[in-house]
């Protein structure tokens, strides 16, 4: 490094003093930080608020069970599942802090509300499962005719995997939401 | 940020909260009005943000924002300042205000790399941030041998400046 002189050396100190300044003070208004809080909650909520709808209008489409020839039993437990998703859904969505809530209350319930999608994964798989099994098991036992149980096999094979793929991504996004406004609150904090 | 990875808002706001200071600096340093600097505070966020997608973590990132913000200062149009009206200043510093000294010689500071013309300016504040020949060089699109030369020259322009 070539040699400084005296007007090099004063202005890296006032360099250095400017960034010392700078690094201690806020520069972000923090209504910026809460703006941005605000708008991904609200986001959150319309998101999460598709799965309550998706299981009402599972809840109606599952009448079509009986009148294609499944037993009724089969029907009653289809129907108390999705309403059991619905309840669900409806419980953890109670989680979504409102927006005038404090920053220490909103944190709690913004964890629960991740862990719980996080964690009724757990209980879905399973309970699909059981049911794909019993739906698979009617439609052999039953006497359904050919011309229904193959295009029935591949039109519920087609859904359960767009409709999986679908799901898995949806949860995702909204697990990846929480995570972010769970990491807004913690930004907001420490600007205080 | 990994390669072929769009930043998400989150990951912005963490750049921006992580390099607020740099961009500040370089704001100060090309203007003397509280709310140009504001202004381009503002003007550069939205070209980082827009930059973001391409950015491919090839560079280093401190390299990246102060080419944006260079870039951004040395071609922003002083006529047509008010195009973008963002709202309320999202700005909570303001060192044109003769609080103390730190602010008196921050101003004495900005008001020397003033004299210089944009590019100087932008390779003296580069060098002031101790970064390197050849750092300076890949952010303004020099050399580093350049990047002397040229500083050798700004020395000089600074000396005589304040005979």
């Amino acid at each position: 490094m070539e040699h400084i002189d005296d007007t090099f050396k004063e202005m890296q100190q006032q360099m250095q003093q400017l960034r010392e300044t700078l690094d201690n003070q806020k520069i972000i208004n923090e209504n910026m930080l809460r703006k941005s809080y605000r708008r991904d909650l609200n986001s959150l909520r319309s998101t999460s608020s598709r799965v309550p709808l998706l299981c009402v209008v599972a809840i109606a489409l599952a009448w079509s069970f009986c009148e294609t020839g499944f037993s009724v039993p089969f029907f009653i437990a289809t129907e108390l599942m999705m309403l059991g998703c619905l309840a669900g859904s409806l419980l953890i969505n109670r989680h979504i802090p409102p927006l005038d809530c404090n920053m220490v209350t909103a944190a709690e319930e913004l964890s629960k509300f991740k862990e719980s999608y996080v964690n009724w994964i757990r209980v879905g798989i399973p309970m699909l499962l059981f049911w794909l099994s019993w739906m698979i098991a009617e439609l052999f036992i039953r006497d359904f005719p050919e011309s229904f149980r193959l295009p029935f096999i591949c039109g519920s094979a087609t859904g359960i995997v767009l409709g999986g793929c679908m799901g898995l991504r949806l949860r995702r996004r909204i697990i990846i939401s929480a995570e972010e406004l769970l990491a807004s609150l913690q930004s907001l904090k420490e600007t205080m | 940020m990994g390669k072929d990875k769009t930043m998400t808002e989150h990951e912005f706001e963490q750049l921006v909260r992580e390099y607020r200071g740099t961009i500040y600096t370089v704001c100060y340093m090309f203007s003397s009005d509280k709310e140009e600097v504001a202004d381009l505070f503002q003007e550069i966020l939205i070209n980082l943000w827009k930059g973001s997608g391409k950015f491919r973590g090839d560079a280093a990132l401190n390299s990246w924002i102060y080419k944006v913000s260079l870039n951004t200062c040395i071609s922003y149009d002083r006529a047509k300042r008010r195009r973008i009206h963002a709202g309320p200043l999202s700005l909570d510093i303001d060192l044109f205000e003769d609080r103390d000294e730190r602010a008196r010689q921050a101003g004495k500071l900005r008001e020397r790399i003033s004299k210089l013309g944009l590019f100087d300016r932008a390779i003296v504040l580069l060098w002031l941030e101790n970064l390197s020949y050849e750092e300076i060089g890949e952010i303004v699109g020099i050399s580093a041998k350049n990047v002397s030369v040229r500083l050798v020259r700004i020395k000089e322009q600074l000396k005589s400046a304040s005979e």
